[in-house]
């Protein structure tokens, strides 16, 4: 991993920029020697051995340009990307040169603010060769980011100079909120009192009730002990299980009279709830979001997953209102869902929130020690 | 981690270059240098051993300790400037690097190291080694920075294994060449602002002897030993020269005492040209074969200045000359560098009444001044008369005692004198042998007892024809001394009783010798002594050049044809001239492929390419229009597949082609050359499909 901002001096034309490289520091510094000598001395040989260095040069800049030219890339990220969450992008480059091959390439997208990106290495691309090749990058905030650069750069032939190639491209990239490896979710944060029952005939692990054998009944759901006793074959019907809702509540209104918010905490929020709606739809619960912002019923799935990330990677923490909103988008109070667990993740302490057994309050300071435990 | 082979040789062949420009230099202790070469050699062989047993830390840093040591002592002991100590300090710095090449960094260093050893080499000295060592140097730094900038990229297998192919090498090399004309032109165009405030002294000026007021007698021959260079001289239509001998006169002599020569009548007067032209000599004879000529002369501890033999004007770089009653030309001061000159000479021709007289009336002034020998030569007449036996007239006695010289005595550079004895004596009368010397102070004496005014005069044979250059070089081994006698008719005329000689060198060598000489003086030409005159004349030609064929070009049909034979004659009719125009188009394709890829955009996540599928989908379709299928323009390409009545087997490979097109044009999939090869084979067996053949 590399970061790409560079200290030395960068010149730039046309989409095109120059670095020096140390090595070629010191060359341009002895061309500048040998050319004083040579002035000095009036020594032709000197002015031979300059013109020799200047060449080295002028070959630097064409070969790098014919490097770089013909070259044609496709960059693919991964379907989710997290914050913090090192990822692999897939690199695809092409030389349309017909036949002069490309060497020593150096590939990368760039998106402002992006924490961390690796530079794609390419020694040698023969004409007409496409290859395929993986970076490893990671982004520091969660978000949208937009307007990348590609960057397609040789320091061929010598070593000397860094031609790069500076592409604005329009790719778009949506980074959801840090995820924290919540193992045990559920015991964690005491969910899973909540009833099951829903009252239907279906598939579930309780008996609903007892009937005659049917044609096309499965033969697994005979009573054999109950048959024996009535002579006549009885099955058992089971009823449907309803899966267990857990709605999480991010507060990101902050109540007038609550204490400020830092920005941290307001995003560790969003961490913990999306880690929380992560691990819970994995075990199978039904999850819902809710912010000052709107709500999103429980539900589960992939794409339900991604309906939650997708807002929480958006969610913005709002200045406080008038004190009957407040505390209505704090979420303070208590839910209308009944047959629904309901998470409430504060940025903030506070010792006054009420909890409930279908109500539990998380605070910095709980989701903190928590998850240091986790962590253990 | 084991670098690659090739890198390794690559640095060791650039140190072994620049340790040898440096040792050419003759500026380096011949131990350091021979210590200098032998570790390069010690350290390429280590390369080949798998597990080699160098010498451990301590070894190193007690030779580095000595080295040190010795520099210290070099700087204030033994080395004639600063230089000179740190570059055998520079040679111990790449001892040292070469045994300890562990990354590339180390080669890197081993680069600069070898950088600086060719500056100092060439702050040294500018011999024509250079012409060799600089582009190989070129050619080898850009073979080495390349493996190193790879090496880097790579593991070293890598490097090995997959860049270092025989297109490779090619590129390299094709690299190095185009780089090196790339040099040539910014080297002729950068400016000559040159100061000169720091330049390196003149070199040392060759010591000849035999050509001062006063030559002891048998000076010559030592000299006629050595092969340095003396001057050089390009005759203008040689071809045409008649059969006439070629010499080189320096000084006159009318004086023998018995052990050397002496100008008496020595009394110089200045001479002035005129306003415009060359300087008129006032001894140049009348009659004789004119030829015109260009010297070249090497820095010499004499001022005289040699022409051909009776030269008549001489023009060139000087405010004027000196001049003695014998015809003996002088510069004002000793030339301290080469000095070029002009002059036009008049070959000496006997007029045929001269070549009847028996009995000459001479000039007073004549008889006095070179009829003299020496008291004690009592003999010389006696031997003189033998000579001449039988012979009547003046030229025939001349001719005759010519002759006897010739065919009675010997030539041997190794002449030993017995002690008490005089050396002309001993010649005529003991030894027989002699060389240039004893020759023509021999005839000299005998023509003067015959009462024939002769004079003895130093000076160069015309030595070795160079076919390349189309010029005589002239070493010192070409000095030489001959006669001149005095004829009332015709003046001073030639004569050269030393028999002549076989060359001691073999064909080959001296072939070769010649070449290095041509390269020499266009190297020294062209490149040492390249100056700010020559680029203003270069570009005075060019503007002169341009207007004339912009003239040319003007008048049409006709002009256009003249303008194509101007060029010709202007250009590559030059020995250059075709050099001049591939490095023209050299210069203009570099500058064709920069602005091109300015231009346009090199590459595009957007923009419409070709594709190899879509190639290969276009020779297919053309293939199938050709047996009468044709794809019209309403349909896709997959609806074209469904229309076509060929066998599944076809059909399979059409549709497999076309859906690889699709997923490439339409979806951007880009294709690895296997699967372009997949492709191309596919339409390969397509056409030799049988029921595709016919239509």
């Amino acid at each position: 991993m590399k970061f790409l901002t560079g200290p030395s001096p960068v010149l730039s034309y046309r989409n095109r920029s120059l670095r020096l490289t140390p090595e070629g520091v010191l060359f341009i510094f002895l061309t500048l020697v040998v050319g004083g000598l040579a002035i000095n001395t009036a020594n032709n040989l000197l002015y031979l051995l300059m013109a020799l260095m200047v060449t080295v040069i002028m070959v630097s800049g064409v070969l790098s340009e014919w490097c770089l030219k013909g070259i044609r890339l496709e960059h693919k990220m991964p379907g989710r990307l997290f914050a913090h969450e090192p990822a692999t992008a897939r690199w695809t480059v092409l030389n349309q040169k017909s036949f002069l091959p490309s060497y020593t390439l150096r590939v990368s997208a760039e998106y402002p603010h992006m924490a961390c990106n690796e530079e794609l290495f390419v020694a040698r691309v023969l004409p007409g060769e496409a290859q395929s090749l993986g970076s490893a990058f990671s982004f520091g905030h969660r978000g949208f980011y937009k307007s990348p650069t590609y960057r397609l750069s040789t320091d061929f032939p010598f070593g000397l100079f860094e031609k790069a190639l500076r592409l604005p491209g329009t790719q778009e990239v949506l980074v959801y909120p840090k995820l924290h490896r919540l193992w045990t979710v559920d015991e964690t944060f005491a969910l899973g009192g909540e009833e099951r029952s829903s009252g239907k005939i279906g598939e579930g692990s309780s008996l609903y009730n007892l009937r005659h054998y049917q044609q096309g009944d499965n033969p697994k759901h005979i009573r054999w002990k109950v048959s024996a006793r009535q002579a006549k074959l009885v099955v058992e019907e089971q009823e449907q299980e309803r899966d267990p809702r857990v709605q999480i509540r991010l507060v990101n209104r902050a109540p007038a009279a609550s204490p400020p918010v830092s920005e941290a905490d307001f995003e560790e929020a969003v961490s913990l709830s999306a880690s929380l709606a992560y691990g819970l739809l994995r075990k199978g619960y039904e999850v819902g979001l809710s912010t000052s912002e709107g709500e999103i019923a429980p539900k589960r799935g992939k794409a339900h997953l991604d309906r939650i990330l997708y807002h929480l990677a958006l969610v913005r923490l709002h200045s406080p209102q008038d004190p009957k909103k407040d505390a209505k988008a704090a979420g303070l109070t208590p839910p209308g869902r009944r047959s629904c667990q309901t998470l409430v993740i504060l940025p903030w302490e506070d010792a006054a929130a009420t909890e409930s057994p279908r109500c539990r309050v998380i605070t910095p300071s709980q989701w903190k020690k928590r998850l240091e435990e986790e962590q253990e | 981690m084991t670098r690659p082979p090739a890198l390794e040789i690559a640095t060791r062949l650039l140190a072994l270059l620049a340790s040898l420009s440096l040792a050419l230099t003759g500026q380096v202790y011949v131990p350091v240098a021979a210590a200098a070469l032998a570790a390069i050699g010690l350290s390429l062989l280590t390369t080949f051993l798998p597990s080699p047993r160098l010498p451990g830390p301590r070894f190193w840093q007690v030779l580095s300790m000595l080295a040190f040591l010795a520099f210290v002592i070099d700087f204030f002991a033994w080395a004639e400037s600063v230089l000179q100590a740190a570059v055998h300090l520079l040679l111990y710095l790449m001892i040292y690097r070469l045994f300890h090449l562990d990354g590339p960094k180390a080669h890197l260093q081993m680069c600069l190291i070898a950088f600086l050893q060719i500056l100092s080499a060439a702050q040294y000295s500018s011999g024509l080694f250079f012409a060799f060592s600089f582009p190989l140097f070129l050619l080898a730094s850009i073979w080495t920075l390349l493996l190193i900038h790879l090496s880097r990229g790579l593991p070293a297998g890598q490097v090995r294994a997959n860049l270092l192919t025989p297109p490779f090498l090619i590129f390299t090399t094709a690299l190095s060449l185009v780089s090196f004309f790339f040099a040539l032109a910014v080297f002729f165009t950068v400016p000559r602002a040159g100061a000169g405030l720091f330049a390196r002294g003149e070199p040392e000026p060759v010591h000849v002897v035999g050509f001062s007021e006063q030559v002891d007698f048998g000076s010559l021959g030592p000299l006629k030993k050595e092969q340095q260079m003396v001057l050089r001289m390009t005759v203008a239509d040689y071809a045409n020269l008649p059969p006439l001998p070629l010499r080189i006169r320096g000084v006159a002599f009318d004086t023998f005492d018995g052990k050397a020569w002496s100008a008496r009548r020595n009394a110089k007067r200045n001479l002035f040209r005129p306003d415009t032209g060359p300087f008129f000599l006032p001894q140049s004879p009348r009659r004789g074969f004119p030829v015109d000529y260009q010297i070249l002369l090497e820095p010499l501890k004499t001022p005289i200045l040699f022409g051909l033999s009776f030269p008549s004007t001489v023009s060139g770089d000087m405010p004027f000359l000196r001049v003695d009653p014998q015809g003996s030309v002088y510069l004002p001061v000793t030339p301290t560098s080469r000095f070029s000159y002009r002059g036009s000479s008049r070959l000496p021709v006997i007029t045929p009444p001269d070549l009847k007289i028996e009995r000459a009336d001479y000039p007073p002034e004549i008889l006095k001044g070179y009829l003299q020998i020496p008291p004690d030569l009592a003999g010389v007449e006696g031997l003189a008369r033998k000579a001449t036996g039988r012979a009547v007239t003046v030229h025939e006695k001349v001719k005759a005692v010519e002759s006897f010289l010739m065919r009675n005595y010997h030539y041997s550079l190794d002449v030993t004198t017995p002690p008490g004895k005089n050396p002309i004596e001993d010649f005529l009368f003991g030894s027989k042998t002699g060389y240039c010397e004893h020759f023509a102070t021999a005839m000299t004496l005998m023509l003067r007892a015959l009462d024939i005014p002769a004079r003895l005069v130093t000076g160069f044979l015309p030595g070795e024809w160079n076919e390349f250059g189309e010029y005589y070089m002239v070493r010192q081994s070409d000095a030489h001394s001959w006669v001149e006698a005095y004829f009332p008719g015709s003046g001073w005329m030639t004569f050269d009783p030393t028999p002549p000689t076989l060359p001691e060198r073999k064909a080959w060598i001296a072939g070769m010798s010649r070449y290095l000489d041509h390269l020499r003086i266009r190297w020294e030409r062209y490149i040492v002594h390249y100056s700010l005159p020559d680029q203003m004349k270069a570009l005075t030609q060019v503007k002169s050049h341009t207007d004339t064929l912009l003239r040319l070009l003007r008048d049409g049909w006709g002009g256009a044809l003249k303008a194509r034979d101007f060029v010709y004659g202007a250009v590559l009719g030059r020995p250059w001239g075709w050099w001049m125009l591939a490095l023209a188009i050299l210069g203009a394709g570099a500058g064709l492929f920069i602005f091109s890829s300015r231009g346009t955009r090199a590459w595009s996540f957007s923009g419409k390419i070709s594709e190899p599928s879509a190639q290969v989908y276009l020779a297919m379709l053309s293939y199938l229009a050709a047996r009468g299928w044709t794809k019209a323009p309403s349909h896709t390409p997959l609806e074209f597949i469904r229309r076509l009545p060929l066998a599944p087997e076809d059909l399979r490979k059409i549709e497999e082609i076309t859906r690889t097109y699709c997923a490439c044009r339409f979806g951007g999939q880009i294709l690895s050359s296997e699967q372009r090869e997949h492709m191309k084979g596919l339409l390969k067996s397509l056409k030799s499909s049988s029921s595709i053949s016919a239509p």
